[in-house]
Parts: C-alpha cells; sequence; structure tokens
C-alpha cells in the first residue's frame, strides 16, 4: 500500500510584520487619546470663568474627560491584546518553519521509499519483508508528524481566536469604563514619572533593570502614554523604543498635517512635520528588509525627537536589532547633518552592513545611523561650502554631540541582549571631530572606532588619548582636502588622526580626483560600492583589522594649499585641451608644466613652510 | 591674508575655467532606461525564486526607487534598487541556496556565494542578491551607479517608489 505523504501546515494567516504595524496603528491612536484625556483633565474651565454656564461647562468637561479615559484604558488594553497575538506570531513562524523541515525531509524518505519499491525483486522475500518494515517505521513517523501539523493549525486558529475575544472585550464603551477602574490598570502617568527619574539619573542599566520587571499591560501603557519619553530612552529594549517613535511618528504626521490643511502650521511645525515624513518615508524605504533569521522587519527607529535643536530635528534608525546583534556599528556623519539627511547616510550604512555581513560568518551586524546632535548647517548663515562649515564651526558642536553619542551608546550597551557586541563607532567629517569628543570627554563604550574624512581629532593628541592601542582605525583619502586642515599644523578642529605619529592604524581609501571641483567629492566617496575604504571599514565592523598604509609625514603628501592650487591648475589645463584640441604630444607638455608650477606655486602659498 | 585671497584667486579661476558637477552625459532618458531594466529583471527574478521556494507571502508586491552613490551631503550618482523579501514558504530554509542559485541561473545571472547565507548574481550591470535564513529571504536587484548631476539626483531620489506588481503567490 502507497504511503500518504504528511500535508504542510496552513499558511501563517497574519505574519508578525502584519501584525506589529496594525498595533502601531492602534496605539498611535490611543496615544492621541490619551494626549486629548490628559490635557482635558488639567485644564478645565478658566478661573475667571464663573457662574452656571461655567459650572455645566465644567461638567461637561469631567464627563468628556471619563469618557476618553476609558476609551485610553481600552486602547491599552487592545494593545496589550495585539502585542501578545504578535508573540504568539512569531512561535507559530518559528515552529512553522520547524514544521516545514521535516515534512519535507520525511515526504523525501518516503518518496525514496517509493521508489525502491518500484525497483525492487517482488520475488526477494528478504528485500520484501525489509520494505515493509520500512513501510511500518515511515507510517508511524509520518502518523506523528501530521498530528503535530494538525496541532500547529489548531494553534494559529486558536491564537486568532484569542485576539478576536481579547479585542471584542474591550469595544464598547461598558468595557471601556471596566477596563478603566480595574483595580489592577497600570498607571501610566506614575510609570512615566518613574522612568524620567531613572533617565535623569543618567544611568541606562537601571532603566533596563526597571524595564526589565514591568508587565506586559505596563509597557503597554507607557508607551501609549509617553511615546517620546520611551522611544529615546537609553536602556529601554530597541524593539519597544521603535514601537513608541513610530507611534510618535505617525501621530505628530495626524496632528501636523491636519494643522497644515487648517493653515495653522508654524515654522517650527512645518520643520517637524518634514521630519516626521522623511522618517517615515525611510521606514517605508525598508518594509521590504526583513531580519533573515527572525522573518521581523529589519529597520528600527531607535531615536525621534523632530522638534530638537531648532527644527533641525535629532535621529537615528538601525537596519538590523542591535540588542541582539554580534557586530554593531554607529556612524555619526558630519556638516549639515539633519533629520532628513537621514535616508542617504542610512543607505551608506546599508552597503558597509552588507558587505561586514559577509566578512563575519555567522555573526549579525547591526549599523546604526546615528544624527541626534546639532551638526553645523546651513541655517546658521553659513554658504552651502562644506570646507566654509569646517573653517568657522569651531568644537563647540562637536562637544555637545560627542556628551549626546557617547550617552546613545551607553543606552545601546544597557539593552544589549546576550553576549556584549563588538561595537563600533565610525565618524565621518566633522562626525569623526563630535566621536573624538565622546572618547575624550565622556566614557564611550565601544571596542574598536573608525574616522574618516577628518578634520581634526579634537582635543585627542595621540590615538591612545581616543582608543586603547590597536583600535583606532583611520581613512584619509589623499585628495581629501578637508582631511588636510588639521595638518601639518594643529587645525581649528584639532589634530589630523592620519599623520604618522598621531598612531593611528590608518588603512587604505582610493586618493580620488585630482581635479579641483572633485576635490569635495572625495570627501563623500569613503561609502562608496566598491571602495577600499568601504571594505576596510566593513573588516573593522566585522572584528577584523584591515591593511595597514603609512600615514603621513611631512613631504609623503600633499599639504592643503599645495592640493588646492595644483588640482586648480590640472584642471585648467584640462579644459583648455578640451577647447581647443592639442594634439596629444603638446597636452603631455603642457601637463608637465603646470604640473612643475603648481608644485612650485603650492610650496611658496604654503602658510606652514 | 594675501596668500589665502591667492588660493581663493585661483580657485576662482579654476572654477571659470569651468569646474561644475562633473556631471557626465548621463541624463534622465538613462536612468529612465535604466530603472526599467532593472525593474524588469528583478520582477522576473523575484517570481521564478518566489516560485521555486514556494513562497506563500511576500513582504510586498516588491518596490523599486533610486539611492544616492557615495555619501551626504554630496552624493556622487545614483543607482535603482528593487526588492522585496519572501516571509514564508513551503520549501525548508536549508534548500534556499540551492533553489535561489539554479532560479537565478536559469534567469541568466552568473551566480557566486559571498557568504554562507548570502548569494549574489550579475548580468547586464546589474547586481542580484539574496540573504536567507530561518526568517526568510531578502531579494534585490541593483543598476550600477548613474554618474548625473546633483540636481539629478534629488529629482531621481525624490521620485515615489514603483511597485513591482509582482504577483502574490496563489
Amino acid at each position: 500500500m502507497a504511503l500518504v505523504r504528511v500535508s504542510q501546515p496552513d499558511p501563517l494567516r497574519t505574519t508578525s510584520a502584519a501584525a506589529a504595524s496594525a498595533t502601531t496603528g492602534v496605539r498611535a491612536t490611543g496615544e492621541s487619546v490619551s494626549d486629548a484625556q490628559e490635557s482635558l483633565a488639567s485644564q478645565g474651565t478658566p478661573a475667571s470663568w464663573t457662574g452656571d454656564a461655567s459650572e455645566a461647562a465644567e461638567n461637561e468637561f469631567t464627563a468628556l474627560s471619563a469618557r476618553l479615559d476609558a476609551a485610553s484604558a481600552a486602547f491599552v488594553r487592545a494593545v496589550t491584546v495585539l502585542d501578545a497575538f504578535d508573540d504568539t506570531l512569531q512561535t507559530l513562524s518559528s515552529r512553522r518553519i520547524d514544521l516545514v523541515e521535516r515534512v519535507s525531509e520525511l515526504n523525501g524518505r518516503i518518496d525514496t521509499y517509493d521508489a525502491d519499491v518500484a525497483a525492487s525483486d517482488k520475488d526477494d522475500a528478504t528485500a520484501q519483508e525489509a520494505l515493509v518494515q520500512r513501510s511500518a517505521n515511515l507510517e508511524r513517523e509520518a502518523t506523528a508528524l501530521q498530528a503535530d501539523v494538525d496541532a500547529w493549525n489548531r494553534d494559529q486558529e486558536s491564537a486568532e481566536q484569542t485576539v478576536v475575544s481579547g479585542l471584542q472585550g474591550v469595544d464598547t464603551v461598558a468595557e471601556g469604563q471596566s477596563a478603566a477602574s480595574a483595580p489592577n490598570r497600570a498607571d501610566a502617568a506614575a510609570l512615566a514619572d518613574q522612568l524620567q527619574q531613572k533617565v535623569d539619573s543618567g544611568d541606562p542599566e537601571a532603566v533596563a533593570d526597571w524595564w526589565s520587571g514591568l508587565s506586559p499591560e505596563q509597557v503597554a501603557a507607557l508607551v501609549m502614554h509617553s511615546p517620546q519619553l520611551v522611544g529615546n530612552a537609553g536602556g529601554v529594549p530597541s524593539e519597544v523604543r521603535d514601537e513608541a517613535n513610530r507611534t510618535s511618528m505617525l501621530s505628530d504626521i495626524d496632528y501636523l498635517t491636519q494643522r497644515r490643511d487648517d493653515g495653522q502650521l508654524s515654522d517650527l511645525e512645518r520643520q517637524q512635520l518634514m521630519n516626521a515624513e522623511d522618517a517615515r518615508d525611510t521606514l517605508d524605504d525598508y518594509q521590504d528588509r526583513i531580519d533573515p533569521e527572525t522573518g521581523e522587519n529589519q529597520a528600527f527607529l531607535l531615536v525621534y525627537r523632530p522638534d530638537a535643536f531648532d527644527g533641525d530635528g535629532g535621529v537615528a534608525m538601525s537596519l538590523g536589532n542591535p540588542d541582539t546583534a554580534d557586530d554593531v556599528t554607529s556612524f555619526v556623519p558630519g556638516l549639515t547633518s539633519e533629520a532628513t539627511s537621514l535616508s542617504g547616510n542610512v543607505e551608506s550604512m546599508d552597503r558597509l552592513m552588507q558587505l561586514a555581513d559577509g566578512k563575519n560568518g555567522d555573526r549579525s551586524v547591526a549599523a546604526i545611523t546615528w544624527i541626534d546632535y546639532d551638526a553645523p548647517s546651513s541655517g546658521e548663515g553659513l554658504t552651502d561650502d562644506p570646507w566654509d562649515f569646517l573653517q568657522v564651526a569651531g568644537q563647540g558642536k562637536a562637544t555637545d554631540g560627542g556628551e549626546r553619542f557617547a550617552d546613545f551608546v551607553a543606552g545601546m550597551r544597557a539593552s544589549d541582549q546576550g553576549p556584549d557586541a563588538h561595537f563600533t563607532a565610525i565618524g565621518h567629517s566633522y562626525g569623526s571631530t563630535t566621536v573624538s569628543h565622546a572618547a575624550t570627554d565622556n566614557d564611550l563604550q565601544v571596542d574598536d572606532m573608525v574616522l574618516i574624512g577628518s578634520p581634526g581629532t579634537g582635543s585627542a593628541e595621540t590615538a591612545t588619548d581616543l582608543m586603547p592601542e590597536g583600535h583606532l582605525f583611520v581613512g584619509s583619502a589623499d585628495y581629501d582636502p578637508v582631511t588636510l586642515l588639521g595638518s601639518p599644523a594643529i587645525g581649528a578642529l584639532g589634530h589630523d588622526p592620519a599623520q604618522a605619529d598621531f598612531g593611528a592604524h590608518r588603512f587604505e581609501v582610493d586618493p580620488g580626483s585630482y581635479r579641483v571641483q572633485d576635490l569635495l567629492e572625495n570627501h563623500s566617496s569613503y561609502f562608496n560600492e566598491g571602495s577600499t575604504s568601504l571594505d576596510a571599514m566593513a573588516d573593522v565592523v566585522a572584528g577584523q583589522t584591515p591593511d595597514q598604509v603609512d600615514g603621513r609625514t611631512l613631504g609623503s603628501y600633499q599639504t592643503l594649499d599645495t592640493l588646492v592650487v595644483g588640482s586648480s591648475v590640472v584642471s585648467g589645463g584640462e579644459q583648455i585641451w578640451n577647447g581647443v584640441e592639442w594634439t596629444g604630444g603638446q597636452v603631455a607638455d603642457a601637463a608637465g608644466w603646470t604640473w612643475d608650477k603648481a608644485k612650485d606655486a603650492g610650496s611658496w602659498l604654503n602658510p606652514f613652510d | 591674508m594675501r596668500r589665502s585671497r591667492i588660493v581663493v584667486g585661483i580657485v576662482m579661476m579654476a572654477s571659470l575655467f569651468g569646474c561644475g558637477d562633473g556631471g557626465s552625459g548621463d541624463d534622465s532618458a538613462d536612468a529612465q532606461r535604466t530603472a526599467e531594466e532593472a525593474r524588469t529583471a528583478a520582477t522576473q527574478t523575484f517570481d521564478a525564486v518566489g516560485q521555486g521556494v514556494e513562497a506563500l507571502g511576500y513582504s510586498s508586491t516588491g518596490a523599486g526607487r533610486w539611492v544616492i552613490c557615495g555619501q551626504e551631503p554630496s552624493p556622487n550618482g545614483a543607482q535603482y534598487v528593487a526588492e522585496i523579501a519572501v516571509v514564508q514558504s513551503n520549501v525548508p530554509p536549508s534548500q534556499y541556496g540551492e533553489v535561489v542559485r539554479r532560479q537565478a541561473e536559469a534567469q541568466g545571472w552568473s551566480v557566486e556565494e559571498v557568504a554562507g547565507d548570502t548569494l549574489e548574481g550579475r548580468k547586464d550591470g546589474l547586481t542580484l542578491r539574496a540573504q536567507y535564513g530561518a526568517g526568510g529571504m531578502n531579494l534585490s536587484v541593483r543598476s550600477t551607479c548613474l554618474d548625473v548631476p546633483k540636481d539629478e539626483i534629488r529629482r531621481l531620489t525624490d521620485l515615489p517608489k514603483d511597485d513591482l506588481g509582482v504577483a502574490p503567490p496563489s
């Protein structure tokens, strides 16, 4: 008798990502209701308003506040139910994968058995006996496995019934009022006060300890009540920070879009709306990216402060869960970086992450883009020329940013799960000065540091002022003018870390184009696909050591003036060539002449000679 | 001070010689053609891989968009990226690598393993990447970087995402 194949489990009808997305929407609506209720409860009628009308209004406010409070309690219950459903879906998904693997393996063996039967010698009694025995064993295994599959199918139906009945339990006013008056109802305001105190104490480990003691309903109530606080609190699990920040973001977009449509948007609110929409769009860009091990969405919004820094905004987003990843990196971009710069910088991190992921075996990678400091920007009357920015910016914003970055990393360390992750900080341009200040002025808890395109390292005079020996890596393109601001004399932003006597591990970087119009592009080429610098940074993120090249010594590189003059003359010659179509020989002669003159001019102009 | 003025003067002269964005001959027509090629390859390949792994669910119907090459604040080009994720299938994850390689090669990709759980394929200037694990599979197709002027980079990256229209599993 032919053996029956085991059927695969039913498809998972709701994915975890879909459930999480729905929960975020419900939570955002609940947050708006909670806000409205708190606002109403705290304001009441003006003290100057007296008489019957005032009393009637006060009564109405109180009644409305109570109804909103009931709705708020209902939303907390609903989110708690949906969160639990999400957890169940993740378990079901994991079990399903295991079942698919087992069903596929067993059905494969049944196929083999059938083939063996077809090919067997019907007159060979011993062989037939063995086949009968195999058949019995396979049938027994198939029956047991089919029972597991059936149980999984039933569990999925049961999970769906549980979430439906849970939501139905809070879908009337009476049920909302019952939830509001429940003796064990989480006191969200009190929890928020406690969390705020922990955050103010500056100890993210204490935040993490306190958080781990909360019940699911307390978490739901707190996130809905104070998403801004939860979302930006170091020590809170990254998944929860992401949920809270997405809640704030959606709520902001709803509110500010309405204000815009009503013609009431202030300049600051207009900036906030842009920041919120940019965060949403960047998250949307990664909606098709999952963690291949967990199946969860790969993007985490770890910081969301759209109103920070006079509207420039603060934001941080990770690709990969930094709490569970083995190798984590956090990138601090430089000049003109603000919340709306998120998308392009996340792309850089995506390229770095994919490369590092191919270098570190079975280890997982998370790459964070951190833009939560007040980077010098054109809003301060500077021109759009990055060079100009660097000359006049000074170190103040890097000092402040360094403190914020060190705090952020400490928060990530506190929420880390399992063995400590290998953590690499990367700073580009002014961001490298910021990361340097995070290390010299604060307790920056990283294992490795990469400074690229650095105009200076703040107060650090040697590599060991920043990191232990062998853990500071520097990439500076020969023709990146920004990296020459700190050498050979100390520039406004500190020492050039690519100098040999600074003592860092300098890795190879493509020198860049020697045309004056490309010099600043050389400053923005470190994350180019296929570049040596990207490969070297991926090595560091993966815990490896990139090849070392010689550091700069006087005479081994062109100083800033030399570079500018030389590349200007060469570029001018190139244009002349294009214009008058000289012969190749004449051009070669001209190029040699201009190069000599450029060198002479550069030497004469160099203020440090 | 005098030296600084001379340096600035030379930079200005260089600008007068035509120093600009350094953009090449690529224009919006190139961009349109590049996007179309990437979209077509992505849709066909995603569909083929999905069928190969007996996909039961995708993250979406697939999306394509332009992203910057290089780095903010001065990106040096743009490339088209099409992505989708297989979130559920009836083929066990242990067989993903073998199935993806077979399906991709049938679509004309030259495939190599770049990590234990990642395959990359190349054809006609496009790069296919498949990263998989127990939780599912990320699939992407990227074009090369187009060297276009800054304003064209902004225009392209500001475009709304394209829906690739990958057919949902039946």
